[in-house]
């Protein structure tokens, strides 16, 4: 009986193709809307969870000395720590003295120095204008310093009694703006002495200053945690998480919509269509077909359809969310998972839309059906 | 009459009424087919006609007494078991020559024959011999919506008999028929009920009833032998 219901769908959908279409047509421009909308909505909820991500703190910065430390180094282990962190990026650490600057002329001029150890990609710096992403060699100026106006001119420089060739001009300094006024060295190996003065800085993925802030103070000091300072700028977090929440409610809401509304469109096209071949549903009963060969036939049938166009619909859905995505440059986020459950949605919603009607029309005597007009 | 005089379908003491029971169409018909041979069924619009060969083919239920078909009171048979026992034991022929217009004639009597239970391979074969014996084998494969009206009620004939059913239920099976159709599609029930089965027309057109084995008047409810000089137009 399954194998002749599903026959005879697959004939009528081929048989009338026109009405098929039509159906399928419904169930592509339903799906192909709420692909669209959910498509979009989530491109559009990334590119604000980026905006949001922008003005999100991407550094924090701890200044030393930290006093009331019983043990003011941190050991390798606490550093590693800090960098297994969730959320953590990279950790420097700097310590800053004043010192003589002798540039190739002999001139003496005084100067703050900052000795940078660890992960120099967490400075952001700029070097010559291009983002440093490491700093390997000795001497760099900040080049809003006298001794960086001078750099132009020399390359030969002494600091502090070493002599050092510069490496560059530190142009911008996003976290730590008194670098550009001031000579930069790369410092040895030694891990970070909290009791001197200087800072600690841990880049951080956008979103994370807060929950990676709670945390390093523990790291730095476990049991001393008040006396850690941990710096960073405020954190648009819940507004972030407040907008992001209701952009995802919109997309909810507006799929759940869409999704009713095509169901409701599918049964009400299939109450007409059941209603346009009462006879010959009526006929079928008459000569022996059971009400399961009705019923399955008729969903069978809206099904079908319904899986082709919603197919259709999420390509079309697609298509129309990324074109929009490229030509306003905002990201495009797909969301599959989300996508396989609203064709599957539409296929579910038009077998159930189709049930109801084909349930009724078995109801019917088969006589009073071959009777109607 | 021609044929066996054995039952193939009976009624007893069958009651029907409508409207709350204030219409009553069939007041306690003893009543039974043949298994051989052509009856008509003939009375007045609304006198109980239809609803007689609704309770015939257990497409409707009486609401009082007993249908037995090949001895088996059809009342204590389950829903299913009616549709099969319909779908083997009987016919049908409407008017309006009902096909499906979507599908061509050989699909049409396919359908019914999946419907009786005959088994796929032996489908298209049975259909075949029902289209030729009905005269529209060479209209096999068009589309039912694409054939005169005297063709596609010859392909209803070839639907109800494929399977060979013991009986024919017709419901005004030449009532939009010109008189050539007419002539063909009643020839084919009159071969039909000498040797296959049953046949049961319901119909207002005298001149066929008169050309039946027996032809009963349906009138207040209950069931009228037509005397054959009656019968005689």
């Amino acid at each position: 009986m399954i194998r002749d219901a599903l026959t005879h769908a697959v004939v009528n959908i081929w048989r009338a193709l026109g009405r098929s279409l039509a159906f399928a047509a419904a169930a592509l421009l339903a799906t192909g809307l709420l692909t669209f909308a959910v498509t979009d909505a989530r491109s559009s909820q990334a590119d604000v969870t980026g905006d949001f991500d922008a003005l999100a703190a991407t550094h924090l910065t701890v200044a030393t000395p930290v006093r009331g430390l019983a043990n003011p180094r941190l050991d390798a282990t606490q550093i590693e720590a800090i960098r297994e962190l969730r959320g953590v990026v990279g950790v420097a650490w700097l310590t800053v003295s004043e010192a003589d600057v002798l540039d190739g002329d002999g001139k003496v001029g005084g100067s703050k120095v900052w000795s940078v150890a660890g992960d120099a990609s967490a400075l952001a710096l700029e070097v010559d204008g291009r983002p440093a992403p490491t700093l390997t060699r000795a001497l760099y100026l900040g080049g809003a310093s006298d001794a960086g106006r001078a750099a132009t001119r020399f390359e030969r420089f002494v600091v502090g009694g070493t002599p050092l060739l510069l490496d560059g001009e530190v142009t911008r300094s996003p976290v730590l703006p008194d670098l550009t006024t001031s000579a930069v060295v790369v410092a040895d190996g030694s891990t970070p002495d909290l009791s001197e003065p200087g800072a600690l800085v841990v880049q951080v993925k956008p979103g994370w200053a807060g929950d990676v802030g709670r945390r390093l103070a523990t790291q730095i000091a476990p049991g001393n945690e008040r006396s850690v300072l941990v710096a960073y700028p405020p954190e648009p977090e819940d507004l972030r998480n407040s907008v992001t929440t209701t952009v995802g409610s919109l997309v909810w809401f507006a799929s759940l919509a869409l999704l009713v509304l095509g169901a409701l469109a599918v049964a009400v096209a299939t109450v007409f269509r059941v209603l346009s071949e009462r006879r010959l549903l009526g006929l079928y009963r008459a000569i022996g077909a059971s009400g399961g060969f009705v019923i399955l036939s008729i969903v069978a049938e809206a099904a079908l359809t319904g899986a082709v166009g919603g197919l259709a619909g999420a390509v079309v859905g697609v298509g129309a969310a990324a074109a929009k995505a490229l030509a306003t440059g905002t990201p495009l986020v797909v969301p599959w998972i989300l996508l396989v459950g609203a064709v599957l949605c539409g296929f579910v919603a038009n077998a159930l839309g189709a049930f109801v009607p084909a349930w009724r029309s078995v109801r019917e005597p088969p006589l009073s059906a071959i009777r109607s007009r | 009459m021609t044929g066996q005089a054995t039952a193939a379908v009976e009624l007893r003491g069958v009651r029907k009424a409508f409207d709350g029971g204030r219409l009553r169409v069939l007041d306690g018909i003893d009543f039974t087919v043949p298994a051989r041979g052509t009856l008509a069924l003939v009375g007045a619009s609304g006198s109980g006609k239809t609803t007689l060969l609704n309770v015939l083919g257990l497409l409707d239920d009486p609401d009082d007494g007993d249908v037995l078909v090949d001895g088996r009171v059809v009342a204590d048979l389950d829903r299913r078991a009616v549709t099969r026992l319909r779908a083997e034991r009987f016919g049908f022929v409407f008017q309006d020559s009902l096909v499906d217009p979507r599908r061509t004639a050989l699909e049409n009597v396919t359908l019914a024959l999946g419907f009786a239970g005959v088994a796929r391979v032996d489908r298209n074969e049975s259909a075949s011999r029902a289209l030729d014996a009905t005269g529209v084998a060479d209209r096999a494969h068009v589309q039912a919506g694409d054939l005169s009206g005297g063709e596609r009620q010859r392909v209803a004939v070839a639907r109800a008999i494929a399977h060979r059913p013991p009986v024919l239920l017709c419901d005004e099976p030449t009532g939009n028929l010109d008189q050539e159709n007419t002539e063909r599609v009643f020839a084919l029930l009159q071969r039909y009920a000498e040797a296959d089965g049953s046949v049961v027309v319901v119909t207002h057109d005298l001149e066929i009833a008169a050309r039946c084995d027996r032809s009963l008047r349906v009138l207040d409810g209950t069931l009228h032998e037509v005397a054959a000089v009656e019968r005689v137009p």
